[in-house]
């Protein structure tokens, strides 16, 4: 009998093992089909720009960077041992460590505070298959190591004794990792309130919580001080311009041009289109709305124990929804609101689901395992048949997106007589050109997303902000002509300018892949 | 929640009168925001040629007979004339009924308003329901009478044992009626037949009820049966089966991207379980029920329960999907409320603290879906209130400024066209010929003159014979013209036509000046 018993132990232990071997390696390839995926988009340009435009100049007072200053350093890190070469392949390489990263936490801290295996991998796998999540972690972008960093403070500050919870080293930690946070996107900036509230929390008014508020507050100061001698540095004018003026320059431009159906449909711009974008993304889109569904009915089979939640110290509820709340803020004081910005929502809903699980009897747990894990295999079912083909490829470097823009963009640069090649390329595509080493404008180096809004400044400011407006290429291009120029086949208004530049000064025009026009100098 | 103080009392009957507001509402608004698509044409045209002429001999109507009696009756209420937005009103009456028998039949297996409440929701917000309730076509009325025979059975099962015979010949009356809408519900009746000999084995009561659940099935489909075999064997042959099998060979040569193959059909089956949100949280409280049941070790009992008939339902509902080939994702219609009934079923058995946690999650799925479908649907009921945003009205108005160009002499004579709703609803002519729209044409270039001729269709080669006979008034092809509507094109510009483009992605040929 007992035999028998240590039979079944070892083969359930085995077949459990296997099935979270399974479970890794499924997360790991779909992470890993990212580095497969997509061309770049405008987004990329500006960080690959930036990163790789740091070794010879300096950032906001040469180039424009619209966010807190530490994410280029840390993309200019990972560029230079490869000598600045295929940027956007390291990128996205980087990228995919990130989200392994991410999903590491995540379930560590599922783990925590769920006090289920099964719960925080079956989450995983819902987390890995939703579209907020699988958009993220494509783009060369600072969205995820301020999510990484987030999850990490979490992680370290669980980790150890139940309670106390804080510590003068959680505190610095902690600290340490929301000032880095801070200063790689400004969005995370009401993060520290996040951790306040668990401080008060544990400690009440108190000489403790003094201390471990001054321990915080120091440590993410310090953290913070590079950046603000950064910022200091180059004044008030380009700091104000780089963090904050270019978004509501950037938010009245959306404004202007709501009328225009195109940018209608996309964009939520008023209060209401918020709202009601809010609900289409979270419980329209399936994957969004099957993340979010067991938050709804593990409290709506908790109810009763909710209340109890939010005042009983060791959950960490009311941490976690601050951080639901500060998500939400994220969404809607941006304007305009994307679905991407949703993201520290969707992991947040997924923790607080995870600590009613831990709060729950272990019948009522069981009730949730089983409706967590339908949806996790739901998901995988939903999205096996374009899995099975994008894995495919996942395994050819030869078929990755970035090797293909990486083929192509040599055979272009090729093109380029060695008279012209020490030029640069004209392109608000800067990461295209960079992947193959060919220099770019450092006034384009934001890509369109300051050609947009250039109009709304004088040229003083823009020659301040190191940008330019579409007007002013011909005087550019007088000092330092480019060697070539590539724009959408189909010109957006900023490089309409451009094409006429081209065609006037007899550059020769080729077709490159889908969606894309080259004009070389002849 | 049943206990609870609200929901007992008046609150509850307001939350009721709420939830039927809404699902009213949103089958309205569905119905009315919809235009119409190539189905609708066979049903209009055969609803309304039915006033002149024989079904089957005279023109193609590719079903079992009864729908276009029904439509025919409602179309004549308003004497013929705007057939489509008469059709829309209809069609909103049928479903207002179905969700009323779905409701019933909810309560009736489950014994609980509020999970029947939540899944009438859930119903209303499931995609499948919402793409085939806007159309002319015989989903809904075939449905409704199958629902219709499971409500009288488990009522009166429930009520008495005593008049079995009665209560077996109704359902039979109304499963007949199912099968003479629509062909593939000639699976309803082993719902009823095989749960009948698992209760009673092969006894003499059996017999007599299985000969009176007959009896009414073949009193029903005594008219379809005449209607059928009238003009011939062969054509009723054509009609209800040769056609389809046809169809079949054209999706296997013509298109690409079908669900032909059962692996196919498996796929895409697996697809839209779980690749469609409300489909998805179906299947969810789907899995959940099965969990329970496992895990309270709930018996089934066979005899005398609504057990193995839902089941049963459920299976012929999967079956409608299954059968047809290619596979459509509307032909799961009876599938999921057929689900959704087993899970009442089940329900009516569980533990009070599985009933309470089936009833938690249903009202999640229905909040999640309400709130999910509501980011659109809010705009769509606002235009639910003005009558001249309706998809009927939008097209009715568009095609008669334009049919005022026809000239008052040539206003008698048909149009040509694969979409005979449209000039029907301005109450123009059509050829009886191409009654079924782009079906026929489809695989018309099979058959043999004679076999054209015996059916009463005609093929794209003949086109210009069948037109030089007896000239349109106008031409009606879609913007984006499909290789059946060229001959139609070439004619309308070798005999000096002039083209008018309509908003809504027709072309409209018309003869205004001399005839060449």
């Amino acid at each position: 009998m007992k035999m028998t018993g240590f039979v079944e132990t070892f083969r359930g232990n085995r077949l459990r093992r296997f099935g979270v071997t399974l479970a890794v390696v499924y997360c790991v390839l779909m992470c890993f089909t990212t580095v497969s995926k997509v061309i770049p988009v405008r987004d990329d340009n500006m960080y690959i720009s930036s990163a790789v435009l740091l070794e010879e100049y300096t950032l906001y007072d040469e180039f424009a960077y619209l966010q807190t200053p530490y994410m280029p350093y840390i993309y200019n890190a990972m560029f230079k041992p490869f000598g600045y070469g295929r940027p956007l392949l390291i990128g996205k390489i980087f990228k995919f460590l990130l989200a392994m990263g991410i999903l590491g936490l995540t379930y560590v801290l599922i783990k925590k505070l769920s006090g289920s295996r099964g719960i925080s991998l079956a989450f995983i796998l819902i987390m890995v298959n939703n579209q907020i999540f699988q958009f993220n972690i494509l783009f060369v972008r600072n969205y995820d190591l301020p999510l990484l960093l987030t999850l990490g403070a979490f992680v370290y500050l669980l980790s150890g004794r139940a309670s106390p919870v804080w510590s003068i080293r959680k505190a610095i930690v902690t600290g340490v990792l929301c000032g880095f946070c801070i200063g790689i996107k400004l969005t995370y900036a009401p993060l520290p309130l996040v951790l306040l509230v668990s401080m008060v929390h544990e400690n009440g008014i108190s000489k403790a919580l003094l201390r471990y508020f001054v321990a915080f507050s120091i440590s993410m100061i310090v953290v913070l001080i590079p950046a603000i001698v950064i910022l200091i540095r180059v004044g008030w004018d380009i700091t104000y311009y780089n963090n904050l003026g270019f978004h509501l320059l950037n938010a009245e431009w959306f404004r202007e041009l709501a009328g225009d159906e195109v940018i209608a449909t996309n964009a939520a711009i008023t209060v209401w289109e918020k709202i009601e974008y809010f609900i289409f993304v979270l419980f329209r889109e399936f994957s969004n709305a099957l993340l979010m569904f067991p938050l709804l009915f593990g409290a709506v089979l908790h109810r009763k124990r909710l209340g109890v939640l939010l005042h009983s110290r060791g959950t960490h509820f009311s941490m976690f929804l601050m951080l639901f709340f500060i998500g939400l803020l994220m969404f809607f004081a941006a304007t305009p609101s994307w679905h991407w910005y949703l993201y520290l929502v969707t992991f947040s809903a997924v923790i607080l689901a995870s600590v009613i699980c831990g709060d729950m009897s272990i019948e009522l747990k069981r009730v949730m395992k089983v409706i967590i894990w339908s949806i996790a295999i739901i998901l995988i079912c939903s999205h096996i048949e374009a899995d099975i083909k994008i894995l495919g490829n996942a395994f050819k470097p030869s078929k990755w997106a970035t090797t293909q823009v990486y083929d192509d963009m040599t055979a272009l640069k090729e093109l380029v007589p060695d008279s012209v090649s020490m030029l640069p390329m004209a392109t608000v595509h800067t990461a295209l050109a960079l992947e193959v080493g060919m220099d770019i404008y450092p006034e384009l180096a934001c890509g369109d997303f300051t050609c947009r809004t250039s109009g709304m400044l004088t040229a003083e400011q823009r020659r301040k902000y190191s940008i330019i407006d579409p007007t002013e290429f011909d005087s550019l291009f007088a000092k330092r002509p480019p060697c070539a120029i590539l724009i959408n086949e189909q010109p957006c208004g900023w490089e309409v300018p451009l094409e006429r530049y081209a065609i006037e000064n007899g550059f020769e025009k080729y077709r490159w892949m889908d969606g894309y026009k080259f004009y070389v100098a002849n | 929640m049943t206990n609870n103080r609200f929901f007992g009392g008046h609150g509850g009957k307001i939350a009721l009168f709420l939830i039927t507001v809404y699902s009213v509402l949103i089958c309205f608004s569905v119905i009315m925001s919809q235009t119409y698509i190539h189905d609708d044409n066979m049903y209009v045209a055969a609803g309304i040629l039915l006033a002149e002429k024989q079904i089957y001999s005279d023109f193609t109507y590719l079903q079992t007979p009864y729908m276009p009696y029904l439509y025919n009756l409602v179309f004549r209420l308003n004497d013929y004339s705007r057939p489509l937005l008469v059709g829309k009103l209809f069609k909103f009456f049928l479903s207002v009924i179905e969700l009323a028998l779905i409701y019933l039949l909810f309560r009736l297996l489950s014994g609980n308003k509020w999970l029947s409440a939540s899944f009438l929701l859930i119903l209303v917000n499931n995609r499948i329901f919402r793409s085939i309730i806007p159309y002319i076509r015989n989903y809904d009325l075939a449905l409704i009478l199958a629902l219709g025979a499971f409500l009288f059975y488990f009522y009166r099962r429930r009520k008495s044992q005593g008049r079995l015979l009665v209560t077996y010949l109704i359902t039979g009356v109304l499963s007949g009626a199912a099968i003479g809408v629509k062909l593939t519900y000639g699976l309803i009746p082993l719902c009823f037949l095989i749960p009948l000999f698992i209760e009673y084995r092969f006894s003499s009561k059996s017999w007599r009820l299985f000969a009176s659940f007959i009896s009414g099935m073949i009193m029903t489909l005594i008219p379809a049966i005449v209607l059928t075999l009238r003009p011939g064997p062969d054509v009723g042959y054509f009609n209800n089966i040769g056609y389809h099998s046809l169809n079949v060979s054209w999706v296997m040569t013509e298109v690409t991207e079908s669900s032909v193959y059962f692996h196919e059909k498996l796929l895409y089956f697996l697809n839209i379980f779980t690749c469609v949100q409300s489909n998805i949280f179906v299947l969810l409280i789907f899995i959940y029920a099965i969990f329970v049941s496992v895990k309270e070790k709930i018996s089934v009992r066979y005899s005398n329960s609504p057990y193995p008939v839902i089941l049963l339902f459920l299976f012929a509902g999967l079956l409608m999907f299954f059968l047809p080939t290619p596979s459509g994702d509307g032909y799961l219609y009876a599938a999921i409320p057929a689900t959704l009934m087993f899970i009442c079923v089940l329900h009516g058995k569980f533990s009070e603290t599985g009933k309470k946690r089936v009833l938690m999650l249903s009202w999640t799925v229905a909040a999640v879906l309400v709130l999910g479908n509501g980011a659109l649907d809010h705009k769509m009921m606002n235009t639910a209130f003005i009558p001249s945003a309706w998809g009927p009205n939008k097209m009715h108005e568009s095609i008669q400024t334009l049919a005022d160009y026809i000239p008052e002499e040539q206003r008698e004579q048909p149009v040509a066209t694969l979409h005979s709703a449209v000039p029907l609803e301005i109450g123009m002519n059509i050829y009886t010929e191409f009654s079924s729209g782009e079906f026929t044409c489809r695989i018309a270039h099979i058959l043999s003159k004679t076999e054209l001729d015996r059916y009463g269709i005609t093929a794209p080669r003949y086109i210009l014979s069948l037109l030089g006979a007896d000239p349109p008034s106008a031409i009606i092809v879609n913007a984006d013209i499909s290789r059946w509507e060229e001959t139609f094109m070439e004619y309308a510009e070798t005999h000096g036509y002039d083209d008018f483009y309509t908003l809504d992605g027709y072309i409209f040929y018309i003869r205004t000046g001399e005839q060449e």
